[in-house]
């Protein structure tokens, strides 16, 4: 009798399909609807349909149970395959996991970087609502971007724009020093700030109330550790710290420590109301202070919008300043996460490093893998007779793919286990390197565990896929007949990686001289001034400056000090800028000129000779109307005879209206040299006698018995400014420091270099190898016939070296357009010549042929008859 | 080999060359006493014939599927020897063990 058909439950049915096998799929299924119709039958169609889906669900744990086992037992057997061939050929297998480790050790680092450089400032809860001020001042062609602004611009915006809510003002202090109880500690990195600070960034208070910590003067809040330092475990709150043992301030708050991801980091803050109380018009007027002014917007709102209404307000109340003297006043805005990458640093800005080395550690990825691809293939294929016979065994296509996948994953498992522990024993070194502290990262722990796996798996996948899938290609019938055309066919895309790997060690070698040249040139480039074996001392309260005149003389009695000087800002560091009235130029056409406020000893102390006119007169009131220029001065005002021409200037008065300036007379004329450091164009330079804008002195020691000099300064220091702790700095530190950043960057080109060119030189010594391999044969042969040894090492190594100079002809012209660009960075830069080229060149071609040398030189001594007997 | 896979193997051999999922399954509910799912019943008989114990057979085609074969289980001879190797280690354990000791005590 013929049943009419009844229909299981589709959904549960086709779930079913997935855990049979194809073999078994129809008769299992079979029996499902067996029992399901007996069951219609006996008890109906729903008793059936819910019987049918509870056997589904509760089959599909054991389904599952059983896949799993059987896929692990699967895996331990592609697992022992694995180690059984590593085993066999220890050295490609130790080429390819140190090349593979490596490349994953800088993706690693390289993502531990990002990681912290893009998390800079995050932290702040008003993120998306903080912008900082930029002032543009244009001068005809000059153009100066500030990262500052006018004393009142922040209340004048937020009174005149309803989306500004509130603005904060940072004022910087120089170095102090502060004492409490005895204790005196010279502090760098204290800021004045209004107190709207604590409602714009988040700055977490311990104790203290952050409504009223800097509501009044003298009052500052210091951070968790320098309330240890100086408290210990009392309580800092109501107690007094003294400033430059002038000042008292009275601690209001502690907050904890400011993470280190900060644009700018501080130990202590005190209040802006300090400034206000010692000089009210400099805060209040226009004109007299600059600060950095951030702001705080009222909700997401665009930043062109900001901007738009933001500088109507500064047309009408100050631009006109400006007009009036011939230039423009602009004011932008930064976000605030854009400040610490895109702010220009010596004219760089960071992000052009994080793009640079990001993509300099994808290549060596890159590089990796591709040595890895290039020497598995060439692995599988001496393996060609296993395969052949596998594929005669019945293992399919896909089972070979997947083999080979394992194989891959295993070996990337393997070098990421690797990497991680070289990250881990080098982080110590890495955060020295790049001068942020790796250890302190928090990584959520999801990203720990899952990265290196899905990286694992994506390098496994990737490297591995192109062996797999040519070599399960093969038709073994070909393979046994020793036929294999692989060697052949496969040599244009070996070619093709070997290139590839090249071009970009090329690149970095090529960079590598550039930076290597660049700074080199800049440190050693004729600074104009002598900068070895100069002390610099501060003072830094005004009080002390009555001394120095005491001091000064009694030191000089003492052989080996040859010099001593006194003045507002030292080289090395920036200098302040002022707009002055020289002779010549009319009445709205004032010129930018670099201050420097110092005494007649002062080129006597750095070797600065005067090339026209006089020094200053020892004596300061003689000094009042006189000033001394650099050689850029004269020539920029287009003076032929600069010696009594007349600057005008405003200092002491508080107009802009350059009728009113007062002029003072030039005596003298400098040679030029690098008082802001060589990232910047020398600018004209005044030179005045001005003893109260004095901060700093200088002491040139001769070079020998430096440490006996220095403790005869320290004591006679403390004899004469008994309050204040002895501290020096040499000059040429203070001038070296300027490079630090491009020191660092130097240093991590050079270590990239060497690692793009390890991992290469890895892929060709491997490859070389493998080459040597499979024409022993025919290097027997020749020998035979008469080659001597030299021929066949050339012959050997020409195979590797045309790739190589295929790379060198492909990248050195965007890599010479490329530094040429980095360069212009740069306001003195060294030239890109013939020689850096040559040399690259050169220098690629010998590793190569080191690389492939050994292998030549070891194939063309093996006995000749060996390789021929071997058939 | 474990308890279930033994069972099995016990109730291809009662059904004498009739085995395929629908019947063993009937057989091991009615012995054991309960209700067999089908997983639990093929995840033992892939085991087995991994094994090598249990080997497959197609039968003929069979009105009742449509004309489709079913697809028979048979014990192999390694799987009879197996199932004897069990058997004598039970006996052996078991012997000496009273049968009355499993009555209530008193």
């Amino acid at each position: 009798m013929k049943k009419t058909p009844l229909y299981p439950p589709g959904f549960s049915r086709w779930i079913l399909k997935h855990f049979f096998r194809k073999e078994d799929l129809l008769y299992r299924l079979d029996d499902f609807d067996e029992v399901y119709d007996e069951l219609c039958q006996k008890k109906g169609i729903s008793y059936a349909k819910r019987w049918y889906r509870l056997q589904v669900i509760k089959s599909i744990p054991q389904f599952l149970n059983f896949s799993l086992f059987r896929s692990f037992a699967m895996l331990k057997n592609y697992f022992l395959i694995v180690l059984r061939n590593s085993k066999k050929q220890k050295g490609y297998t130790f080429i390819n996991i140190s090349g593979l480790a490596i490349g994953m050790t800088c993706f690693i680092l390289l993502s531990i970087y990002l990681k912290s450089e893009l998390s800079y400032d995050a932290y702040h809860n008003n993120r998306d609502k903080i912008y900082r001020l930029v002032s543009k001042i244009t001068f005809g062609d000059d153009v100066q971007t500030l990262y500052e602004s006018m004393s009142p611009t922040g209340d004048l915006l937020s009174d005149n724009i309803p989306e500004i809510l509130k603005f904060v003002r940072f004022g910087q202090v120089s170095r102090t020093q502060v004492s409490y109880n005895g204790s005196h500690f010279l502090e760098e990195k204290i800021f004045y700030s209004d107190n709207s600070v604590f409602d714009i960034f988040t700055f977490e208070f311990i104790s203290g109330n952050p409504k009223t910590a800097l509501s009044k003067p003298y009052t500052i809040v210091i951070t968790e550790n320098t309330a240890k330092k100086y408290f210990g475990n009392k309580t800092p709150i109501g107690e007094r710290l003294i400033f430059n043992n002038d000042k008292e301030y009275t601690v209001t708050g502690i907050i904890k420590n400011v993470p280190q991801n900060s644009h700018f980091v501080f130990d202590m803050l005190g209040s802006f109301e300090t400034l206000r109380s010692e000089d009210k018009e400099s805060v209040e007027q226009w004109g007299r202070s600059w600060f950095p002014t951030y702001i705080l917007s009222n909700r997401n709102i665009n930043l062109k919008i900001l901007e738009s209404k933001i500088q109507p307000v500064i047309d009408k109340n100050f631009a006109e300043t400006y007009k009036s003297m011939g230039g423009t006043f602009e004011c932008f805005l930064q976000p605030l996460d854009r400040i610490y990458l895109y702010t220009p640093n010596n004219g760089v800005s960071r992000i052009v490093y994080i793009y640079i080395f990001s993509i300099i550690a994808l290549f060596i990825l890159l590089i990796a893998c591709i040595n890895f691809m290039n020497l598995s293939t060439a692995r599988y294929s001496s393996r060609a007779r296993e395969i052949g016979i596998r594929k005669v065994a019945g293992a399919t296509r896909a089972k070979l793919i997947k083999q080979f996948l394992a194989d891959s994953i295993l070996f990337s498992l393997v070098s990421m286990i690797l990497a991680i522990i070289i990250v881990k024993i080098s982080s110590n070194q890495i955060s020295l390197l790049i001068g942020y502290d790796l250890r302190t990262e928090y990584f959520n722990k999801f990203i720990l565990i899952f990265g290196p796996i899905v990286l694992t798996l994506f390098v496994g996948i990737c490297a591995g896929s192109y062996p797999a899938f040519f070599l399960s290609n093969f038709q073994p019938v070909k393979v046994f007949k020793g036929n294999i055309a692989a060697g052949a066919s496969n040599h244009k895309l070996r070619n093709f990686l070997v290139i590839t790997q090249f071009t970009i060690s090329i690149a970095l070698i090529f960079s590598t001289i550039i930076i290597f040249k660049q700074l080199k040139f800049l440190k050693h480039k004729e600074l104009g001034f002598n900068k070895e074996h100069v002390m610099v001392l501060n003072v830094t309260d005004k009080n002390s400056w009555k001394s120095y005149p005491a001091f000064k003389n009694e030191i000089l009695n003492n052989i080996n000090i040859r010099s001593v000087s006194a003045s507002s800002t030292v080289p090395g560091q920036t200098p302040s800028n002022n707009v002055y009235l020289p002779e010549g130029f009319p009445n709205n056409n004032t010129q930018q000129m670099s201050i420097l406020y110092t005494d007649k000893d002062f080129f006597k102390t750095l070797d600065i000779n005067l090339t026209d006119g006089r020094n200053f007169s020892e004596n300061t009131e003689a000094n009042v109307k006189s000033i001394i220029v650099n050689e850029t001065a004269v020539k920029n005002f287009g003076w032929k005879n600069p010696l009594g021409k007349f600057i005008k200037d405003d200092k002491g008065l508080r107009t802009s209206n350059t009728n009113e300036w007062k002029s003072k007379n030039v005596i003298g004329v400098i040679n030029d040299f690098f008082l802001a450091g060589l990232f910047n164009t020398i600018n004209p330079l005044y030179i005045y006698n001005d003893p109260g804008e004095f901060e700093i002195i200088l002491i040139r020691i001769s070079p020998e018995n430096i440490s006996r000099t220095i403790d005869y300064l320290e004591s006679k220091w403390n004899e004469i400014f008994p309050q204040k702790t002895f501290e020096y700095l040499f000059l040429d530190n203070i001038f070296n420091k300027q490079f630090i950043n491009e020191d660092r960057i130097q240093k991590i080109f050079f270590y990239f270099t060497g690692l793009a060119i390890f991992i290469a030189c890895l892929g060709l010594f491997g490859l070389a190898s493998y080459t040597a391999e499979k024409k022993s044969k025919e290097i027997g042969i020749r020998k035979v016939m008469g080659a001597s040894i030299k021929n066949i090492v050339f012959m050997l190594s020409w195979k590797f070296i045309k790739p190589v100079m295929v790379s060198a002809l492909i990248v050195l012209p965007p890599a010479v357009y490329l530094a040429a660009r980095w360069l212009t960075n740069f306001a003195y830069k060294t030239q890109i010549d013939v020689n850096s080229i040559l040399f690259t060149f050169v220098l690629t071609i010998l590793i190569t042929f080191l690389a492939v040398g050994y292998q030549a030189v070891r194939a063309s001594l093996t006995n000749p008859i060996k390789c021929i007997k071997s058939e | 080999m474990s308890r279930s896979e033994e069972i099995v193997l016990l109730a291809i051999m009662k059904l004498e060359g009739n085995a395929y999922g629908v019947t063993i399954r009937e057989e091991l509910s009615g012995f054991t006493g309960h209700e067999w799912t089908f997983g639990a019943i093929y995840v033992p008989l892939d085991k087995l014939t991994q094994k090598g114990y249990v080997k497959k057979t197609l039968s003929d085609p069979v009105p009742e599927k449509g004309g489709r074969s079913k697809c028979l289980y048979e014990v192999t001879r390694d799987g009879k020897s197996a199932l004897k190797t069990i058997r004598d280690v039970q006996d052996r354990a078991w012997d000496g063990i009273q049968k009355a000791a499993f009555d209530s005590e008193t």
